[in-house]
């Protein structure tokens, strides 16, 4: 991994340039760009490596599952069944256009299961814990606490990055199944309650279009979402600059990051998932 | 002079009367060099202070002395050991036989005093190594530990968030001696606190350097705790006022005689005036 000095020195040769010609300017961003994302691979092969290397210490993954896993189920849970509510509310308008309502169970459950519930569960995690850990690992490094660590021999990487991954992975799948759980239910109570949608109709109507691969789509694309998140966000907290200020924009940085590069895989990973059931099933038969 | 250097931590052990060397030492961040050329013997059991002005590179080179910064060219040796060739997990081994106090104490603020004091018992490269202690085994050695430096027990629960800047400094200090390291680096251990604390942390140092026979190592300001706790300064000077082919050490010798050091760079320094700085800095 490059040195933290050499990337807030490209970083800050770009800042203090201010009137920098057109070909200069995009000199300079290709630079820092190319200089991150090979600074970041570097950095996902150290991470690699150590989860490898040494055993995963049970007190510091119980410690990140906590704080990624179980404090995030209420607010993902909440945000699904919103999500589900405002679905339905959508729909119904769409629907009722042309007489269909009864099918929105369908719509509601195939869009849930396979982008809302991954992305929206992703998101919550982005705001709620990637800044949190971007902004902690950044105090930790502006106060010397990281310097600490490895003064009495231990590695940060695997002390404080590699738990958060390893809980990031197997949380986010759990994170997903609850947001796709409430925002069904949401969706359901409020189009059965308030809308008046006949109850059989809706859930008959989701069981013949929504398959096991679609939930399956999601739980995968969640995976890449959470190792994205927890990567990036340490990434950031690592390279924090000095001072209130540097660990703000690295909180920042790890969120808005994060979330390009969720929406970025969604896509990649939709298109791939898709052209693979295709290729399997040419028909487009279910795969369960 | 040295040895001839050791690649991994595991070779043999060919007696050498200094703890720590550098070779030729240079650092650079960027285009900005910080140290050049530092050539510097520590031996076993000596306590040195590093002087110097702001900016200067002390806590760089002190850094550098634990692998914390690798240099730029040059080389450090720890016990002949030199740590450009070092893996990651040799390079552990030797850090577990050192202990460094942070100038601001870089606690761990989640986690409360008896948790920071337990921290390198449980975790260390050399801890995972040797016997593991049980756990009323570690707490009779935090308790012990924080009775060197004179904290009550009371202290053990509470956050580093709720002591003052003396006791954490104390903590720190105690955390640094938990695992009995050979080595003791001290990053300017009184800056920030009142006369009397520092004397205290002071006499602590003395204390625990005549108690363990550790070699120490510490960065300062503060001339009183150079003089009263080291039995040799070394002082270093700003390269951006240097010439070329100067040596960056301007004074290395024992306290007694910085006094009558002629260099009136020194001089300037243990008086503590400005001379003509106020000009340079276009002051009116």
């Amino acid at each position: 991994m490059a040195s933290v000095s050499e990337l807030q020195k490209i970083s800050e040769n770009v800042e203090q340039d201010n009137h920098p010609s057109l070909y200069v300017a995009i000199y300079q961003r290709i630079n820092l760009a190319t200089f991150f994302v090979g600074d970041l691979t570097l950095f996902v092969f150290r991470i690699i490596s150590w989860a490898a290397r040494k055993k995963l210490r049970p007190d510091t993954f119980v410690k990140a599952a906590y704080q990624i896993g179980v404090l995030s189920l209420p607010v993902v849970g909440l945000t699904g069944m919103f999500i589900g509510m405002v679905l339905a509310v959508q729909s119904f308008f769409q629907f009722s256009q042309i007489g269909m309502e009864s099918r929105m169970g369908a719509v509601i459950n195939l869009t849930l299961v396979r982008e809302l519930g991954p992305v929206l569960a992703a998101t919550m995690l982005a705001g709620r814990v990637g800044s949190a850990m971007a902004a902690e690992l950044g105090t930790m490094r502006v106060t010397e606490q990281i310097d600490a660590l490895k003064s009495m021999g231990v590695n940060p990487i695997h002390f404080l990055v590699v738990p958060r991954v390893f809980a990031a992975l197997l949380l986010i799948p759990i994170l997903t199944l609850m947001a796709d759980f409430m925002g069904i239910l949401g969706g359901f109570a409020y189009s059965h309650y308030i809308l008046h949608i006949d109850a059989h109709q809706y859930f008959e109507f989701s069981r013949q279009y929504v398959t096991g691969f679609d939930l399956l789509t999601g739980i995968i694309k969640s995976l890449f979402f959470g190792g994205c998140i927890a990567i990036v966000s340490c990434y950031f907290g690592f390279h924090s600059k000095h001072g209130a200020q540097g660990v703000g924009n690295a909180a920042t940085a790890a969120f808005v990051t994060s979330f390009v590069l969720i929406l970025a895989m969604d896509l990649m990973v939709g298109i791939s998932l898709d052209k693979l059931y295709y290729y399997f099933h040419p028909a487009g038969a279910s795969l369960f | 002079m040295a040895t001839a250097p050791k690649s991994t931590v595991d070779s043999d052990t060919n007696f050498s009367p200094y703890l720590v060397e550098t070779q030729h030492l240079n650092m650079c961040f960027g285009n900005k060099q910080v140290l050049r050329e530092l050539t510097v013997t520590i031996r076993h059991g000596q306590t040195v202070a590093i002087i110097g002005e702001s900016g200067c590179g002390k806590t760089v080179f002190l850094k550098t002395l634990v692998g914390l910064l690798k240099p730029t060219s040059g080389f450090v040796l720890f016990d002949q050991h030199d740590l450009n060739v070092l893996n990651e997990h040799e390079l552990s081994i030797l850090r577990s036989r050192t202990g460094f106090v942070f100038q601001n104490s870089a606690l761990f603020d989640s986690l409360t005093v008896a948790e920071n004091l337990i921290f390198p018992l449980m975790h260390t490269a050399s801890a995972s190594t040797r016997t593991k202690l049980s756990t009323a085994d570690q707490m009779q050695v935090v308790q012990l530990a924080l009775r060197e430096v004179g904290l009550p027990q009371t202290t053990l629960t509470q956050y580093p968030a709720d002591l003052s800047g003396g006791m954490r400094k104390r903590v720190g200090l105690a955390r640094a001696l938990i695992l009995q390291p050979e080595l003791v680096l001290y990053d300017e251990p009184t800056t920030g606190l009142d006369p009397i604390v520092s004397d205290i942390i002071n006499e602590l140092i003395m204390r625990s350097r005549l108690k363990h026979r550790i070699t120490s190592i510490l960065v300062t300001h503060d001339m009183k705790t150079a003089r009263k706790v080291a039995d040799r300064i070394l002082m270093l000077y700003p390269l951006h006022r240097l010439n070329k082919h100067e040596s960056q050490i301007i004074f290395d010798g024992p306290p007694s005689e910085i006094e009558q050091s002629t260099d009136p760079r020194v001089q300037q320094f243990i008086q503590g005036e400005a001379g003509n700085r106020l000009q340079e800095l276009e002051i009116v």
